[in-house]
């Protein structure tokens, strides 16, 4: 790049050197010369002055005495006194007595006050001839200015040879170390422009240890930086590039406008569009007109949000096509000014996924609830058939195992003896059989309802851990529930007290059950060692609360922290249960 | 008719000549505005005469109405040739013997003189002096002032009637003022002065009491103002009418005071008569 003359530090260096020191030396001429002005008019003024107080003083006598030969002889005694242009004395007749030299064109010249005030090149003085305060006549004298003014302009010349050739020597001077100055630092703005062409590979000697020599040491270690600076950028920017080239998720940069900046290539893939026909058009193309949390995807403020996180939205192809998106937003500020940068990931595949996911569950909860159904109902039917069947056949075992010992008490003791041990038998087996059908299905659970079944539980698990305090409160309308909310509540609570019984070693138990609005809420609670929720339990117990409460759109929620106890709660809505 | 115009034109020709000879009486003076010129003899340098003479040229202008201007001359022999050679002072203040020349030969006229009793010079020595006569001369230097001094005229007198020849017995040396005699004795330069005695009674202390008079001179009149004979009569009334009065006003005595005299009086007619033989040994060269 060619450098303008008139940009050349060289030129400007030197230029400015040489018109200072004009200047300065313009204005010490000048200033000089008016020193020397005034000290040569202070010199005549006094001189003139002088020599006027002087003849004044004298003259009076020979005015007095009227002898003006005498007063002609003395005041010839001046005459060698070359500045003097004209001398003269006036009586008091106002009359010249004596007159020497030649006398000015207008006769009195007003006195002047000054040398430098004077314009005619005389300085015209006057002074009354004074004796004892009486006024003897008049002395006018005139001083010619002309010795003064070439004294003057002597000094002009010698001032202003002086000041040309100071002003040629500073100039040679400022030439050379201008030159030698500046050729150092053409070098150094040579590298600068080769840096600033990407040639790093510069080095400019630091020659002499002075302030350029130090400036260029400067500059190497700084271009050394910005070399290694610059190549690890590349080398970022390389990587960056290639995870955007690569990425499956479209990338956008945009300004506070959300006019868009960039686009990485899977963006184009993504939204149909081709080349750089995204660049300059506003984000808001991208997504459909009613997509975002508040329908307000177009709005500028969608798009410049700074919360983090993603959303879900709803984007838009070139071809009108919608699909479901991801959004991740991210800001930074450049040079004052805010920069956003949006990843949109198409999330069309896992919400295909998790629509097939939901779809199992729903099909698993529902077979889930049929197998519970069916289980209580073969329940139910096992306990009804156990009741009708060997309960009829226990008790005429028993009956006839009673007649015959009442036959054989008088009769052979070996039969009485059997007897009796079949009837002994036979109430064992009666009493398993009703165990069994109570676990299986209680018949007070059938005719008197949620609240009696859980009281009787409650009560049979009191006889069993007699040591624990239970409670039991109870709430609202709990009757007529349903056969499904009944059956399953009773089975979470059967459920809570054998974990109770089996782990939690609790000195107090306690049960709440209520209905309000809608909701059927069982909570129970123990003062047992507690349990750790979140790790994985490996029993089908909860599992199975779990999945009869969520059959019935309810939720199972529990609370424990180790040492302290351990809380189930169980939230059914009557409504979806068409209670 | 012819006669009534004769008689007008007699009568204003009278008239015209009349006043016209009124007016001539003061055209003379005030026709020519020309300034009376007092002159004054250089009996001091002209710096001391100006100091102590202008109170009274200022007293006279102011009280006569008259423009008077001092002048002086650069010694005796310059004065005495202007007062005897042109018309050149008005006024005079000369000295007596000088005045008597004026008198007779160019017609001044005396108007007042000092009201003093006369002058006289002494002849003083250091008081360690061995001159104690004038006979003492003989042999000695005697300053004076110049030759035509009336100091040193009376001395010359005095000397001659002492028996002493003033050409040959003694050497007598001319000092510029009466102060430079004084002292020129005073110091050694001389033996003895010959000075005014007002001069010697007016010295300093220190010096007036390190001398002893050996010889005084008899006394003359005191010294005289008068006005030339071109000078209107009447002009030359109003300053003598002045300078008579002038110790019955303040500030004529305030003049007088500065001048430490005690006033003017009338002269005598021929007043000065007795000064002639003086005026004979005048020599103007």
């Amino acid at each position: 790049m060619s450098l303008s003359p008139f940009k050349s530090l060289r030129v400007r260096l030197i230029t400015s050197v040489v018109i200072i020191e004009i200047v300065m030396l313009s204005l010490l001429v000048w200033s000089n010369l008016a020193v020397i002005r005034q000290a040569h008019a202070d010199r005549l003024w006094d001189t003139a002055t002088g020599l006027l107080e002087q003849v004044a003083t004298t003259s009076g006598v020979y005015l007095l005495e009227v002898d003006y030969a005498s007063l002609e002889e003395y005041l010839r005694n001046f005459t060698h006194q070359q500045e003097l242009a004209y001398l003269m004395v006036l009586d008091r007749d106002n009359q010249p007595v004596v007159t020497l030299g030649s006398l000015p064109q207008v006769l009195w010249p007003t006195s002047d006050s000054h040398p430098l005030s004077v314009d005619d090149g005389i300085l015209d003085l006057e002074r009354a001839i004074l004796i004892g305060n009486k006024v003897m006549g008049e002395v006018h004298a005139g001083f010619s200015l002309a010795q003064m003014e070439h004294a003057i302009n002597s000094a002009r010349v010698r001032s202003i040879a002086i000041a040309g050739t100071e002003i040629i020597l500073t100039i040679l001077a400022t030439v050379f170390i201008g030159v030698h100055l500046t050729r150092r630092l053409g070098r150094l703005a040579d590298a600068a422009q080769r840096v600033g062409s990407g040639d790093y590979a510069v080095s400019v000697p630091a020659e002499i240890d002075d302030e350029v020599g130090m400036t260029a040491m400067a500059f190497n270690r700084m271009v050394n930086e910005v070399s290694q600076r610059t190549r690890r950028l590349e080398e970022t920017l390389a990587r960056e590039r290639v995870i955007e080239e690569t990425s499956i998720d479209g990338m956008i940069t945009y300004d506070a406008d959300t006019r868009i900046l960039s686009v990485n290539p899977a963006m184009n893939q993504l939204f149909g569009y081709t080349g750089d026909f995204l660049l300059g058009k506003r984000a808001g193309l991208l997504l459909a007109p009613l997509s975002g949390p508040d329908n307000s995807a177009q709005d500028p403020v969608f798009w410049t949000r700074t919360t983090a996180g993603q959303i879900e939205v709803t984007g838009r192809r070139q071809d009108g096509s919608c699909f479901p998106l991801e959004l991740y937003i991210g800001r930074v500020t450049l040079n004052g000014e805010p920069l956003f940068a949006a990843t949109l990931h198409d999330i069309t595949e896992r919400k295909q996924a998790e629509r097939e996911c939901r779809n199992l569950l729903e099909g698993n909860r529902f077979l889930i609830h049929k197998s519970l159904v069916v289980q209580e109902e073969e329940r139910r039917h096992l306990a009804q058939e156990l009741h009708d069947e060997l309960g009829q056949c226990m008790t005429a075992i028993q009956a006839d195992a009673e007649n015959i010992h009442e036959l054989s008490k008088h009769g052979n003791p070996k039969i009485a003896g059997s007897a009796n041990a079949i009837v002994n038998v036979s109430m064992r087996m009666y009493d398993v059989v009703h165990s069994m059908m109570q676990r299986l299905r209680p018949s007070v659970l059938d005719n008197f309802g949620l609240v009696a079944a859980i009281d009787e539980e409650l009560d049979a698990w009191k006889s069993r851990y007699p040591q624990v305090d239970c409670h039991f409160e109870k709430h609202g309308e709990l009757l007529d529930l349903g056969e499904q909310i009944t059956i399953s509540l009773y089975r979470v609570v059967q459920e809570s007290l054998t974990n109770i019984a089996k782990h939690a070693a609790a000195r107090r138990v306690a049960l709440y059950l209520s209905r309000e609005d809608g909701v059927i809420r069982l909570t129970v609670e123990d003062d047992g060692r507690g349990m750790d929720v979140d790790k994985p339990v490996r029993g089908l117990g909860l599992i199975g609360m779990r999945e009869r409460v969520e059959a019935l759109h309810g939720s199972l929620s529990i609370t424990s922290t180790p040492g302290e106890g351990t809380a189930i709660d169980v939230l059914v809505p009557t409504t979806q249960a068409g209670v | 008719m012819f006669y009534n115009i004769l008689k007008y034109i007699f009568l204003l020709s009278a008239v015209l000549t009349v006043s016209g000879g009124m007016r001539g009486s003061y055209a003379a003076q005030e026709a020519d505005s020309r300034p009376l010129v007092f002159g004054f003899l250089p009996i001091l340098s002209a710096e001391r005469l100006v100091t102590r003479f202008s109170p009274l040229v200022d007293y006279l202008s102011r009280r006569s109405g008259l423009d008077i201007r001092m002048e002086t001359a650069p010694d005796f022999g310059a004065f005495i040739k202007r007062t005897q050679e042109s018309k050149r002072y008005d006024i005079l203040f000369t000295a007596p013997h000088f005045f008597y020349l004026a008198e007779k030969q160019r017609g001044y006229r005396a108007l007042a003189r000092v009201d003093r009793p006369g002058m006289r010079a002494v002849v003083v020595v250091p008081t360690q002096s061995s001159i104690h006569s004038l006979e003492d001369l003989k042999g000695r230097s005697l300053a004076t002032t110049g030759p035509l001094a009336l100091s040193t005229l009376l001395t010359r007198e005095l000397i001659a009637r002492a028996g002493l020849d003033p050409q040959h017995d003694l050497r007598i040396v001319a000092t510029p003022t009466h102060i430079a005699a004084l002292l020129s004795s005073q110091q050694g330069t001389t033996d003895a002065s010959a000075v005014m005695f007002p001069v010697f009674r007016h010295a300093r202390p220190e010096i007036r009491n390190s001398m002893r008079i050996v010889a005084e001179t008899g006394a003359v009149s005191h010294i005289p103002i008068g006005v030339a004979p071109w000078v209107d009569e009447d002009v030359a009334q109003r300053l003598q009418t002045v300078l008579i009065d002038m110790r019955n006003d303040r500030e004529g005595r305030e003049v007088l005071r500065h001048l430490e005299w005690p006033g003017f009086v009338p002269v005598k007619p021929d007043e000065y008569d007795s000064l002639r033989w003086l005026a004979e040994q005048i020599k103007v060269e």
